[in-house]
């Protein structure tokens, strides 16, 4: 199919098999962007079937949506592209609920995908950002698990940042 | 338990990175997960504009602000001793007033093991008392990144920054002695921002290792004259004033030069002398009554209002 290429830098394809089966047929480029198979491929040469044990199906389809955007706007980089690329991790991270940010992000982690890693938790982070603690909680759902007065103790020991 | 507190202690580090170190304490009351996550956060941020906004009702803001990150500093500098791995690696500090709240600051065993440096002192007065920067600080063997901005530091005193790749300073208050010892004390130096500094006259930017240079002039206090010592240099930007006199004689390394607000009789034939030159950009450069432009590996030329005429080559 793709026999017609006439470039000098055949495009090598990786298999990736996530922990439920499903597997992925992507160009070294694009899996590449990810550190730990940049590694494994580096280390192994000529596997081209790499099991990813820690990622299930859905969120290694996320990471590798990822990466294979940002693998595309690489060859050509100019601040045109640079901006474009940035709305599209805008739009990447806009509505993703906690339980999907939350695997994402371990899977980015676990890939050594430093880039999304850094786009993740920014967004978590302005989830966060100029939030009282009462709506921090609520936001992400932690239930307090101190002893009764076991708070206001912690409020008082440190009241330089509370007051 | 819910999925922000399931996240490894690592990852939850890189997201409070984003948040004021102020909410980073405040969130120890969470739950008993987040009640130790502040004593080994690596990235702290303190400035006073947060603490402005979070004590409104506050009736001395600027005290609360002090007072908070001396109690969070000397926290953080005896859990260090009982928590693996909990040093803080960088540290930002922006405050508004002229307060050397910093000394208090100087004697703490953090600077030991930091990494990136901040600090951001803006005066309110217009008669500026500089914030003179302790010795600690510019004895931080770990230190790799250090920005600077409305400090001043004792030209006579010891530096010894044998980490440090990146400095920055702007609005800083020095003279020629002091620069050249500063840059004496960082042998591993390759980027250097100089922007808008005060009490230069004649400034020599002396280093073998530098790369990346890029210095900003300020309009009102021009330097006489200006020199380099850079063999290694690649990069240079600089916005000089239309009266100083450069001289680049020494830098044949260099790869990428962008020149602006500067007279060019000084440069006619310099750039012939550059034979990696990639790039090079003139804009709003005076007096130029005739200038060469030659170079092999030459790819781009950015000529933006540049007076008199130009010969190519």
């Amino acid at each position: 199919m793709s026999s017609s290429s006439t470039t000098t830098t055949t495009t090598r394809l990786l298999m990736l098999k996530a922990s439920d089966g499903v597997t992925f047929e992507v160009e070294e480029a694009v899996a590449t962007k990810l550190g730990a198979i940049n590694n494994m491929v580096e280390e192994e040469g000529s596997e081209d079937l790499i099991c990813l044990p820690n990622v299930n199906g859905k969120f290694l389809g996320m990471v590798l949506e990822w990466c294979k955007k940002h693998a595309n706007n690489n060859t050509n980089s100019d601040k045109g592209n640079d901006e474009v690329n940035k709305w599209w991790d805008k739009e990447f991270v806009m509505d993703l609920d906690q339980n999907t940010l939350y695997h994402l992000l371990m899977a980015a982690d676990y890939l050594s995908g430093t880039e999304l890693v850094d786009l993740l938790t920014e967004k978590v982070a302005s989830m966060i950002r100029g939030k009282k603690v009462e709506e921090i909680r609520e936001t992400f759902k932690i239930k307090s698990d101190f002893l009764p007065g076991q708070e206001e103790e912690i409020r008082k020991k440190n009241s330089w940042a509370f007051e | 338990m819910d999925r922000i507190s399931e996240l490894p202690d690592h990852l939850i580090h890189h997201i409070l990175s984003f948040i004021p170190t102020i909410d980073v304490v405040r969130m120890s009351i969470l739950s008993r997960r987040w009640r130790q996550v502040w004593y080994s956060v690596p990235d702290l941020h303190f400035c006073d504009y947060d603490h402005i906004d979070r004590f409104h009702f506050h009736s001395q803001p600027k005290k609360a602000f002090y007072k908070f990150v001396d109690n969070c500093l000397k926290y953080r500098e005896r859990s260090a001793r009982y928590i693996a791995d909990s040093f803080i690696t960088k540290l930002r500090i922006e405050y508004y007033g002229d307060k050397p709240a910093l000394d208090n600051w100087s004697t703490l065993t953090i600077w030991r093991n930091i990494k990136e440096l901040d600090i951001f002192t803006e005066p309110q007065d217009f008669f500026v008392v500089y914030y003179c920067l302790p010795e600690a600080v510019l004895n931080a063997r770990s230190l790799t990144v250090l920005k600077l901005d409305y400090l001043t530091f004792d030209g006579s005193c010891s530096i010894s920054l044998p980490s440090l790749i990146s400095l920055s300073l702007m609005y800083v208050k020095l003279n020629d002695e002091a620069l050249q010892n500063l840059l004496l004390g960082c042998p591993a130096l390759e980027k250097f921002v100089l922007t808008k500094g005060y009490g230069l006259l004649d400034p020599k930017i002396s280093s073998l290792t530098l790369k990346f240079l890029e210095i900003i002039e300020d309009d009102h206090k021009p330097f006489k004259t200006l020199e380099f010592e850079t063999i290694n240099l690649q990069s240079l930007i600089y916005n000089g004033d239309r009266e100083n006199i450069i001289n680049l004689s020494a830098c044949k390394a260099i790869r990428s030069l962008s020149l602006s607000d500067i007279m060019l009789r000084e440069l006619e034939n310099l750039i012939c002398g550059f034979s990696l030159l990639e790039s090079l950009t003139l804009y709003h450069c005076f007096d130029v009554k005739h200038i060469r432009i030659c170079g092999q590996d030459l790819k781009t030329i950015r000529l933006l209002t540049v007076i008199s005429s130009v010969v190519y080559q």
